[in-house]
């Protein structure tokens, strides 16, 4: 009895025991299951992660593009190559034992542009314009530094957008040259739709009135965004003096006077209520590119000027490396696998 | 006397513990049962998802032209280029009826056909619910069926849902109780024009 009572405890633990290790392998099996597909979403997720990464790093013009990271316990890795604005961008992400590729192709792509087809657009009305002593304004297409004619891509110095307009800047005199000097042209783009997201992108703000001087915005190859909120009141709340040199876009809301040794190199919109825009007599203010004077009602344009250099160049080049800004491109997708 | 009321007390003893071993057998086997049902659901859950991520992201890669065939809330026909080798091919999900499965004894399942080309593989996954929604750029649902290229062009993003259950009752051949995983997700074919980085 007591030998078969021994014996049958013996079977009754072996019995349990395979019915525990055989739940236990179910369990497990259901963890790995469930736990696979997990590793699997973040590995993905990793992958996207670099593509993002890479892209951001594509807009901030990083002189090195990183091709590995990591991220919360997982990494990943990415190759990439470009011919012009097209990218190839292949990325791996890893988590424990799951990894996960995409491979993609991009066309790196610029945002719609506030184009000026002259050296100066004014697109509010009625004008008031004014120029005196040296300043000049030049609507011949001239290299984004200023230095040299490109032959070709000439555009009118000042356009306007009535006729009635178009004569008060004739009668203006001064020295206003271009293809022609003076044109109507109703085609110049109203900046409004684009000044929110410049003023969301910019790398530079102005928020106060003020006098700035010795300031230097972005470079050739990194263009910025400067955003000067000056107000609709009548005085000249925004004023530049001094060195002040600045490449890609400069918004101004209000009125805002040149003056100095300041230079830009690119496109500048100002606007407002009234908007007044003056080059002072002093130094050698001048704006490589174009500028687009709007607002809601009239604006005044007042150059003055001592240099020999004119205030107002037009220049194709500059204006396209304002729109080629890191910031304001986007990415649209000509192949994606994963 | 003594060791016959011994041998009394001994099968009483013996009867109550075999009861009790019995007992305990049948709960381990109802926790296996639903243990192996529930691996089974969920390990379906984790794979068809899986495919259909993974082929669903895929629509529209290299393909010129209209990227979606036909759209239905059971089904979708669209092509890509599912093995990154240059060859096109034409994809088909379709969501079959009960009556293609008759086997189980679950009577709400039914199986997912999905076809590549002119290879049609039945797969009985156990669903028992499996809805496609479509979205245009902004995010508004677009009725089924959508059968016009105009309506399809404007396809941009694909929501899938689908409920998977066991085939059999968790505890026992009278049940009504199936294990069961739901999942859901909107997948956005990068492929189909609709992001911009």
């Amino acid at each position: 009895m007591g030998r078969m009572s021994l014996f049958l405890v013996l079977g009754l633990s072996l019995a349990f025991g395979i019915i525990g290790f055989s739940m236990r392998g179910t369990t497990n099996y259901l963890v790995e299951a469930q736990t696979g597909y997990s590793k699997y979403i973040f590995a993905r997720n990793l992958a996207r992660t670099a593509i993002h990464t890479t892209l951001r790093a594509y807009d901030r013009s990083l002189p090195t593009i990183p091709t590995s990271g990591s991220f919360s316990g997982g990494s990943y890795v990415v190759q990439h190559s470009e011919i012009g604005d097209t990218l190839w961008i292949t990325s791996t992400g890893m988590y424990a034992d799951s990894t996960y590729t995409m491979k993609t192709k991009l066309l790196r792509t610029t945002k719609p542009f506030p184009q000026v087809s002259a050296a100066i657009g004014i697109r509010a009305t009625p004008v008031k314009f004014s120029i005196s002593g040296q300043a000049e304004v030049d609507g011949h297409n001239w290299d984004s530094t200023g230095t040299n004619l490109v032959g070709y891509g000439n555009v009118p110095g000042v356009a306007t957008m009535k006729g009635s307009d178009s004569v008060t800047v004739t009668k203006a005199g001064g020295d206003i040259d271009g293809v022609p000097p003076v044109k109507v042209d109703t085609s110049t783009i109203d900046p409004l739709p684009f000044l929110d997201e410049y003023k969301l992108n910019a790398d530079y703000v102005y928020n106060m009135s003020g006098v700035y001087n010795s300031a230097s915005w972005g470079s050739s190859s990194n263009p910025a965004i400067v955003y000067c909120n000056a107000g609709d009141d009548t005085s000249f709340s925004i004023k530049f003096t001094g060195n002040v040199v600045g490449y890609g876009i400069l918004v101004v809301k209000g009125n805002v006077q040149f003056n100095g040794n300041f230079s830009f190199y690119g496109l500048v919109v100002v606007d407002g209520f009234n908007t007044m825009v003056q080059f002072g007599a002093a130094g050698t203010p001048q704006v490589v590119g174009g500028v687009i004077v709007a607002g809601n009602a009239g604006a005044s344009v007042m150059l003055k000027g001592t240099g020999s250099e004119a205030k107002i160049k037009y220049s194709s080049d500059a204006l396209d490396k304002a729109r080629r800004i890191g910031k304001l491109r986007y990415y649209s997708i000509i192949e994606w696998y994963e | 006397m003594s060791s016959f009321l011994d041998i009394i007390m001994s099968t009483i003893l013996f009867g109550i513990l075999a009861l009790t071993v019995a007992r305990v057998q049948s709960n381990i086997n109802s926790s296996m049962c639903q243990n192996q049902f529930s691996v089974v659901t969920q390990t379906n859950a984790v794979e068809l998802a899986r495919q259909i991520e993974s082929d669903f992201a895929k629509i529209g890669h290299r393909v010129s032209g209209q990227k979606i065939l036909w759209a239905d809330s059971t089904g979708i026909r669209f092509l890509a280029d599912l093995t990154n080798k240059s060859v096109v091919n034409d994809v088909r999900y379709l969501a079959g009826d009960t009556s293609h499965v008759k086997g189980t004894s679950n009577t709400g399942d039914f199986p997912l056909f999905r076809r590549v080309g002119s290879q049609t593989v039945q797969q009985n996954w156990g669903l028992t619910y499996f809805r496609i929604t479509y979205y245009d750029s902004v995010y508004n649902r677009i009725p089924t069926p959508i059968t016009t290229p105009g309506q399809i062009e404007r396809i941009r993003a694909i929501n899938v849902g689908f409920r998977i259950e066991s085939p059999e009752p968790v505890y026992s051949y009278y049940d009504t109780t199936w294990a069961a995983v739901t999942w859901e997700k909107t997948i956005i074919p990068r492929n189909l024009n609709n992001l911009n980085y």
